[in-house]
């Protein structure tokens, strides 16, 4: 009989005991007077001579029970009617604990998605990625990408690394019934599905066949996502075969991958994958794929088998001298950056990702900060239990005194902690689902934020659980073990309800400045973070960000190239001014603190000094007409550019670079110099300019830098980047912008695909993300522990207040006045709120000082922060007890008398 | 009474059941009739305290070595009767050549001189 069934069989078996032990009791009286007792004494011989018969029968049970669970399970009974008994004590520790357990889970979930999940592949701890870290005097630039030539030389040498494949992200335009859309994909070597070890959905993987110059066996092959296939083809196998158009040419879909895989790369999922080869097909001149200077392929592959990821290491410092004098040209090859310069081996088991340079250490921050505010949810409701289990000593004792074990009335308190954590769990999910919503939003990388699966799964239910039971035998804990320890019989000599349980006291004296110390903790890190944010909004741009649009274009596929696609911007730009709200507008290669830029060396060209890498190297960004006037920087001196092709030969400097490369003398009218060096061939060329403008400075790629030396040149003329600038637009209002935008570029550039435009504010906003994430996130958790100090004060002191109901009764009768009552209870809460601030502040130093690297223009030690801090916690603390207060104040000193 | 209880927890674990079994190899049973059997066969030397046979009889059921059906007895009384199945068989053997070597063992103990080989 299995343990299930008999627990449903067991009614039965109960009654058929019982009906036997009444017929045996019955025939054994019917034989006791048959020897000539009277029925009253028969029968009481009978059970005389059966026993206990409430005993046996209970013995009888007890057979089909296991101990441990039954009892358990009343214990839960139990529980559920003690807590149905007090809500409000029942509702606080449910709600703190989901607060504290939701906090927790959200975080870890978002933790766990961006940063630990292995990528769904056999042996993903086999799977390493090679990566290049550039040495540069500005500092090591980690994780850079590699291309085809140095991935086939790797191939070439490599002992250590089997099945190398090469993968770089791209998106792709589908050619549909309906227009053009854009899909995200990849291009990626031949052989990288069969070393990533999957097995298609439908049809075939790419194979080296596929990857040659021309197309394979079926032209040009193409994989898509599982995702793809159910959308647009219903799962439909018979779409293997078919032909699309991507990107201008005919493809055909030869397989899908398996349901779940989104590709190497975190949070990107694309639809599409090609052959590396394909590339050259689309990018037709601008290929990267036979240049040997561009980085732009994320190379993968497998361990060796019984090799470790440091011997691969090792293996490919020693390969990059070979690899790099095998596809560099002699004069790149000996640039100091260069042989600087290594091959690194990195783990690829769980994929990459950009936003995890970004986000690991704010989220680290971030689970630090919740795993505290749960302990401080543990130590409040450790104090509340042990207020509590105070009130409760005289049920304790009695159940000590029936004979109950010490272990049984801690597994009592125990079970009953578990079911709150239990409850408050179950409540966490909900919270952590709508916070992971909610911090998704803050992710600047918004097309990542929304493909970052972060839902209520069965992980986040685990952590859920694992939490709400370390939380359990935190809280559950003391209160149990003082529980279990009461001394029986003074508890007992006691009448029910006036209480002084001394121990409890000092334990809730502990705990209380524990959880204020925390709190203080908390809250100076919160100011430090917000701090920042303000400073950061406040720092000084050199630009203005509202009420700016900025459109990116997208007219890789117009007919128009070079000076007439430069001609093109320009009668957009005017057609732009001419409508209604419109201010100015103008195009840039780059905008500002959208995270990157492009450099540029440059020296004065009357200085006759060889330009040096680095040491001479500039922000750069080509600019049109009018940007300075559209972004609202000033012009110190000189003019802008005309907006004409005369522009060419001209440039504008902003004072820092002006200062730095013409130092002392007025740079208008100079000539300056600008040094190329080409990666793939190794070549020199200089380019000669005339500066035109002064401008001040502005911030470029970053809020936290100070504001670079930057170098303006008029745009078309560098016609690298010429079919992808972004329009910068300010109206009256976005709305006006974005409508003048759209009506521009359908009347002049019809049929290019249309892109989304960003405003300003929200580009500042994103570039400030994180800074944002964390003091909106730690402002939060501060706030959560100020309420939990405040009502765990509240507690303390009503209790406090009780306890001496009869001590401030004598007292008022003995003459002592109401404000002297007042001060008796402010000065317990005193004494704690001090104990616990000065704990606090030394552990308010040191998370201060570990939370350096995320602070801008605040210093850890700032007084004022910890000053508002402290404040804030005494305020807090204050009020918290003043309701106590109030009553102990109100008390009747002839009631508090007469009760006792 | 007193004395009864006395040699009812002097019975070692298990000796309870083993004679239960027993007496049910002869021939199936109702827990009265067990009791009484038990008392007869021990020329009443063993005053087992009835009830005690109730949650000695779970056990065996628990452990599938017996099996109980209602029935009617032979004074026409509504009755439980036990039945000793085939693992019941076999596990007395087991109790009872073990408790034979331990019986043994302790009269060797007991009494030193008397070798029995």
């Amino acid at each position: 009989m299995s343990w299930f069934t008999r627990i449903f069989r067991r009614r039965n078996l109960y009654r058929d005991l019982a009906d036997e032990m009444r017929e045996h009791l019955e025939e054994k009286t019917e034989q006791f007077m048959r020897e000539g007792m009277g029925r009253e004494e028969a029968a009481h011989a009978a059970r005389r001579a059966f026993g206990n018969a409430v005993l046996i029968e209970e013995r009888g049970r007890e057979v089909w029970q296991s101990p441990r669970l039954e009892s358990i399970w009343a214990d839960a009974k139990f529980a559920v009617r003690q807590l149905v008994k007090s809500p409000a004590f029942t509702a606080t520790a449910i709600l703190t604990l989901a607060l504290g357990i939701g906090a927790n889970t959200g975080i870890f979930t978002l933790t766990h998605a961006l940063l630990l999940k292995s990528l769904p592949i056999p042996e993903p701890d086999r799977l390493v990625r090679i990566a290049l870290d550039i040495d540069s005097p500005n500092g090591v630039v980690s994780d850079q990408p590699l291309n085809a030539f140095l991935l086939q030389s790797i191939q070439r040498h490599t002992k250590t690394l089997s099945g190398l494949f090469g993968w770089s992200p791209y998106d792709f335009v589908l050619k549909e019934d309906t227009g053009s859309r854009i899909y995200s994909g990849a291009v990626v070597s031949g052989n990288t599905f069969q070393v990533l070890g999957l097995t298609p959905a439908a049809g075939r993987w790419l194979t080296p066949a596929d990857d040659q110059r021309g197309g394979g066996p079926d032209g040009w092959a193409a994989v898509i996502s599982h995702r793809f296939w159910q959308q647009h083809y219903h799962s439909d196998a018979s779409i293997i075969g078919r032909h699309v158009t991507l990107t201008d040419h005919s493809v055909t879909i030869v397989g899908v991958a398996p349901k779940g895989f989104e590709g190497v790369f975190v949070a990107m999922h694309p639809d599409f994958y090609l052959p590396l080869e394909y590339e050259p097909v689309m990018r037709g001149a601008k290929s990267m794929l036979r240049q040997p200077g561009g980085l732009w392929i994320m190379v993968w592959a497998r361990l060796m088998p019984g090799v470790s990821q440091e011997m691969a290491s090792a293996e490919m410092r020693t390969i990059y001298p070979i690899a790099v004098s095998e596809t560099l040209p002699a004069s790149v090859r000996h640039l100091a950056v260069i042989e600087r310069s290594s091959f690194a081996v990195r783990p690829g088991g769980k994929g990459w990702s950009l936003l995890r340079p970004q986000y690991a250490r704010p989220l680290l921050l971030l689970q630090i900060l919740v795993g505290v505010v749960l302990l401080v949810c543990c130590v409040n409701l450790a104090g509340l239990c042990l207020a509590r289990a105070s009130t409760r000593e005289h049920e304790f004792a009695i159940r000590g005194a029936l004979g109950a074990e010490r272990t049984r009335i801690m597994q009592q308190v125990l079970v009953e902690s578990l079911l709150l954590a239990l409850c408050g769990g179950a409540l966490a999910i909900f919270f952590a689902w709508a916070t992971d919503r909610y911090l998704l939003q803050f992710l600047a990388d918004r097309e990542a934020a929304a493909s970052l699966s972060v839902r209520p799964d069965p992980f986040t239910l685990l952590i859920a659980g694992g939490c709400a039971v370390l939380c359990a035998l935190l809280f559950g804990l003391v209160p149990g073990w003082l529980a279990s320890h009461i001394s029986i019989e003074p508890a007992l000599r006691r009448s029910g309800h006036s209480i002084a349980a001394g121990k409890n006291t000092v334990a809730q004296r502990i705990f209380l400045p524990m959880q204020v110390a925390l709190t203080l903790a908390l809250v100076v890190v919160a100011a430090m973070l917000s701090t920042t944010v303000s400073h950061l909004r406040a720092a000084h741009l050199g630009f203005r960000i509202d009420n700016t649009l900025l459109a990116p274009a997208d007219f890789e596929r117009l007919p128009q190239k070079g000076l007439d696609l430069a001609h093109l911007y320009r009668r957009i730009i005017l057609r732009m001014e001419q409508m209604p709200g419109v201010d100015n507008a103008s195009v840039a290669v780059s905008t500002p603190l959208h995270g990157m830029g492009q450099t540029g060396v440059f020296t004065s060209a009357s200085s006759g000094k060889p330009a040096i890498d680095f040491t001479n190297r500039y922000w750069v960004n080509d600019v049109g007409a009018g940007y300075f006037a559209t972004l609202g920087t000033r012009m110190l001196a000189g003019r802008d550019f005309a907006g004409e092709d005369s522009d060419a030969g001209t440039c504008i400097l902003n004072r820092s670079a002006a200062n730095r490369i013409f130092p002392g003398s007025t740079a208008i009218g100079q000539s300056l110099r600008q040094t190329n060096r080409n990666m793939n061939v190794g070549q020199i060329t200089t380019q000669d300019c005339q500066v035109i403008g002064i401008v001040e400075d502005a911030k470029y790629t970053s809020l936290r830098e100070p504001a670079p030396p930057t170098v303006y040149l008029p745009f078309g003329v560098n016609t690298g980047s010429l079919a992808s600038m972004y329009f910068v637009i300010h109206a009256a209002t976005l709305a006006e912008a974005r409508n003048a935008w759209q009506k521009a570029l359908h009347e002049l550039a019809p049929g290019s695909p249309e892109t989304d435009p960003i405003s300003f504010a929200v580009q500042f906003d994103d570039s400030i993300a994180r800074e944002r994430l964390l003091s909106v996130l730690s402002g939060f958790f501060a706030a959560l522990a100020l309420l939990l100090s405040g009502i765990g004060i509240y507690g303390l002191m009503a209790s406090y207040v009780t306890q001496r109901t009869t001590e401030i009764g004598v007292r008022m009768a003995l003459g002592a006045t109401r404000g002297g009552i007042f001060a008796l209870v402010m000065r317990q809460v005193a004494v704690l709120l001090v104990v616990g601030a000065v704990g606090g502040g030394c552990l308010a130093v040191f998370a201060a000082h570990s939370i350096k690297t995320f602070l801008f223009d605040v210093s850890p030690g700032n007084p004022a922060i910890f000053a508002a801090a402290v404040l804030i916690l005494v305020g807090t603390g204050f009020a918290a007890a003043m309701l106590p207060a109030r009553r102990a104040v109100s008390i009747e000193p002839m009631q508090a008398l007469r009760s006792e | 009474m007193t004395n009864s209880k006395q040699e009812a927890r002097d019975l070692f674990p298990g000796a309870l059941e083993m004679m239960i079994l027993e007496s049910l190899r002869r021939q199936p049973a109702h827990g009265y009739a067990l009791v009484q059997h038990i008392q007869q066969r021990s020329n009443n030397l063993l005053q087992v305290e009835e009830g005690s046979l109730y949650p000695a009889l779970q056990r065996l059921l628990k452990e599938k070595l017996v099996k109980a059906e209602w029935g009617i007895s032979a004074t026409n009384r509504r009755v439980r009767i036990y039945q000793i199945t085939a693992a019941g068989m076999k596990h007395l053997e087991r109790e009872k050549s073990s408790f034979e070597q331990m019986f043994e063992g302790i009269a060797l103990v007991l009494n030193p001189g008397k070798a029995i080989s």
